[in-house]
């Protein structure tokens, strides 16, 4: 890709690899989605195909926000490849296992700005603690949107605490409270502008219930 | 006495399942009776008939095959999660002989057992787990000192999604294997499809999935006129393709190189060959244990129960109830 200068691989991912780099001589990440060779090519097109636009679309979308996420600065369809603005700090995953920082804080940040993220008609489809991430200056920020969505669905935001509250209870036991954090974090943030023509997206307090009838759902089954 | 022979029986759904392991952890393969519904889904009840009506010959057959009361050391039984009508027969047939040879019990959990014979089969030491099966979809790996599930299902399992699905297309239960060989069949005859023909849902959350979008439209597209062996091609394709994906998200996650398969949906050839092809992209290595090890089986039973036993100890009787919402992150391993 033109004006891409490559430093570094930083991440082989279920999905991608990232380097970072410079772009236009701003620091950046290069994101190439590999094809998979288990999927059907078919099918492996069109769900990179589909993820890829989903992440472009909503990091345009986001970019007149405040909310802390990358900016598209390319993507190139054909080759699979997308560049996003740098985003400083460690992966949540990491910080919470290396247990320095203040994680009560902390989660109460990443809560607030899942909020803020739902409050303007979007879901992220991938929160897990790899895709958070975390540094002293620059705060919260999220990352990796090809499984977003922009919708206002009570349904697809408790869905993302699920998933959130799955990975939090997997991989962080030791932190038996870091949900309740999130919540706390969620339900204390003032919501941004909704500008869809959707209904407005649900409170809080209806996405937190929401999540309890999906958590509930996914007991009783199993 | 430790290092004898420990027995293990299964009866968490359609399967009562007595099978044994010996005192270097051995398993032997088990005696099992499979529990078929006239139609409709699994009725609890039903399958514990069954399993009840079944219980004595199986027992019989495994004093036959020679194991005598001298030898064994325990009785282990599938504590849950299942079917709580069902887990009762298993319980009750571990607690008789349990009584008759004068031994403990170990009530153990269902879908740690499929990981520790497993681990044992495929020899491998920290696997994150695909586990596959009739009710249960889930990815679960070893983290601090429990197994812990990364990911699961949100709302069907994969293999009752797939019987669904069969059902509705009158085919024979269970659907899974018969799906398997019409997708094949259609594809040997029709190399050159493309899946973009016949679309189908694919619902991964993070390391979650979802299948209850998927059986029903596969049920539209055959509505639509779609051929039965290409929309069970596509259903294949999609929903192996979610679990293998998701049981990918979880390596990289946890930064784990060993893939094991387990549940009877493991038994597919095309998930197996999924599995392959994603651990070899990612230098990784995928375990696949034998067929009759991979679908409920009261050997794994007997797997887990032995080192639940020899590093936990026993289950007392007031601690031996069955239950039937057990939770993997319950058991805590104290065993390597
Ligand atoms: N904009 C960014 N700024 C900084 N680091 C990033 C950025 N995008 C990705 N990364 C790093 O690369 C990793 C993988 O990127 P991600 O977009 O999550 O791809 P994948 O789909 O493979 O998970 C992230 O977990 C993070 O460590
Ligand atoms: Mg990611």
């Amino acid at each position: 890709m033109l004006a891409w200068e490559e430093e570094q691989l930083i991440h082989v991912g279920a999905e991608a690899a990232v380097s970072s780099g410079r772009f236009l001589g701003l620091p950046a990440v290069r994101k190439i989605r590999r094809p998979r060779a288990y999927r059907n090519p078919a099918l492996d097109r069109r769900l990179t195909t589909h993820r890829m636009s989903s992440e472009a679309k909503m990091l345009a979308r986001l970019s007149s926000s405040s909310l802390p996420v990358p900016r598209l600065l390319a993507c190139e369809m054909s080759s699979g490849i997308m560049v996003q603005s740098l985003r400083l700090g460690l992966q949540l995953v990491d910080v919470l296992r290396d247990g320095k920082s203040d994680v009560e804080s902390l989660m109460k940040k990443v809560g607030f700005n899942i909020r803020q993220l739902h409050s303007v008609g979007a879901v992220h489809g991938d929160l897990t603690t790899n895709n958070i991430l975390w540094d002293e200056q620059q705060g919260v920020s999220l990352i990796d949107f090809g499984l977003s969505q922009w919708t206002t669905e009570v349904e697809r935001m408790g869905l993302d605490l699920q998933v959130l509250s799955e990975c939090l209870s997997a991989s962080h036991p030791e932190y038996g409270d870091a949900l309740a954090w999130v919540f706390q974090g969620y339900e204390s943030a003032n919501d941004l502008p909704y500008n869809g023509s959707d209904l407005p997206p649900a409170s809080a307090a209806d996405v937190i219930a929401r999540y309890n009838v999906i958590r509930g759902r996914v007991r009783y089954h199993s | 006495m430790a290092g004898g022979i420990v027995v293990g029986i299964e009866s968490t759904a359609h399967t009562l399942s007595i099978g044994s392991v010996d005192g270097e952890g051995e398993p032997t393969p088990s005696f099992s009776a499979f529990f078929r519904p006239e139609e409709g889904g699994i009725h609890p009840r039903e399958a514990a008939d069954h399993h009840a009506e079944n219980a004595s010959t199986l027992v019989r057959q495994l004093l036959d095959s020679g194991i005598e009361g001298k030898s064994v050391s325990a009785v282990a039984f599938s504590q849950g999660p299942g079917l709580g009508p069902c887990l009762r027969v298993g319980a009750s047939v571990a607690r008789a002989l349990a009584s008759k040879w004068d031994v403990p019990l170990v009530g153990v959990n269902h879908c740690v057992a499929h990981i520790e014979i497993g681990r044992q089969q495929c020899k491998m030491d920290d696997p994150v787990l695909l586990y596959v099966s009739g009710g249960n979809t889930q990815v679960i790996t070893r983290m601090a000192g429990r197994y812990r599930v990364l990911g699961e299902t949100l709302d069907i399992g994969i293999g009752n999604m797939l019987d669904k699905f069969a059902r509705e297309q009158g085919l024979p239960f269970p659907g899974g294997p018969k799906i398997e060989i019409l997708a094949k069949q259609w594809l040997d005859e029709n190399s050159d499809a493309n899946l973009d023909d016949y679309i189908l849902p694919y619902a991964v959350h993070g390391m979650d999935l979802a299948f209850s979008g998927l059986y029903a439209a596969a049920s539209r597209l055959v509505e639509r006129g779609a051929p039965l062996g290409a929309v069970c091609w596509s259903l294949q394709e999609h929903a192996f393709a979610a679990c293998v994906e998701v049981a990918e998200r979880a390596m990289a996650h946890t930064g784990k190189r060993e893939l094991l398969l387990g549940g009877g949906v493991a038994c597919n050839q095309r998930i197996k060959e999924m599995a392959n092809l994603m651990s070899n992209e990612r230098g990784a290595i995928a375990g696949i244990p034998p067929a009759r090890y991979c679908v409920d089986n009261g050997s794994m039973i007997a797997t887990l129960g032995r080192l639940q036993y020899l590093n936990s100890g026993p289950t007392s009787f007031d601690e031996s109830a069955v239950k039937q919402g057990l939770r993997t992150d319950e058991t805590q391993i104290s065993w390597p």
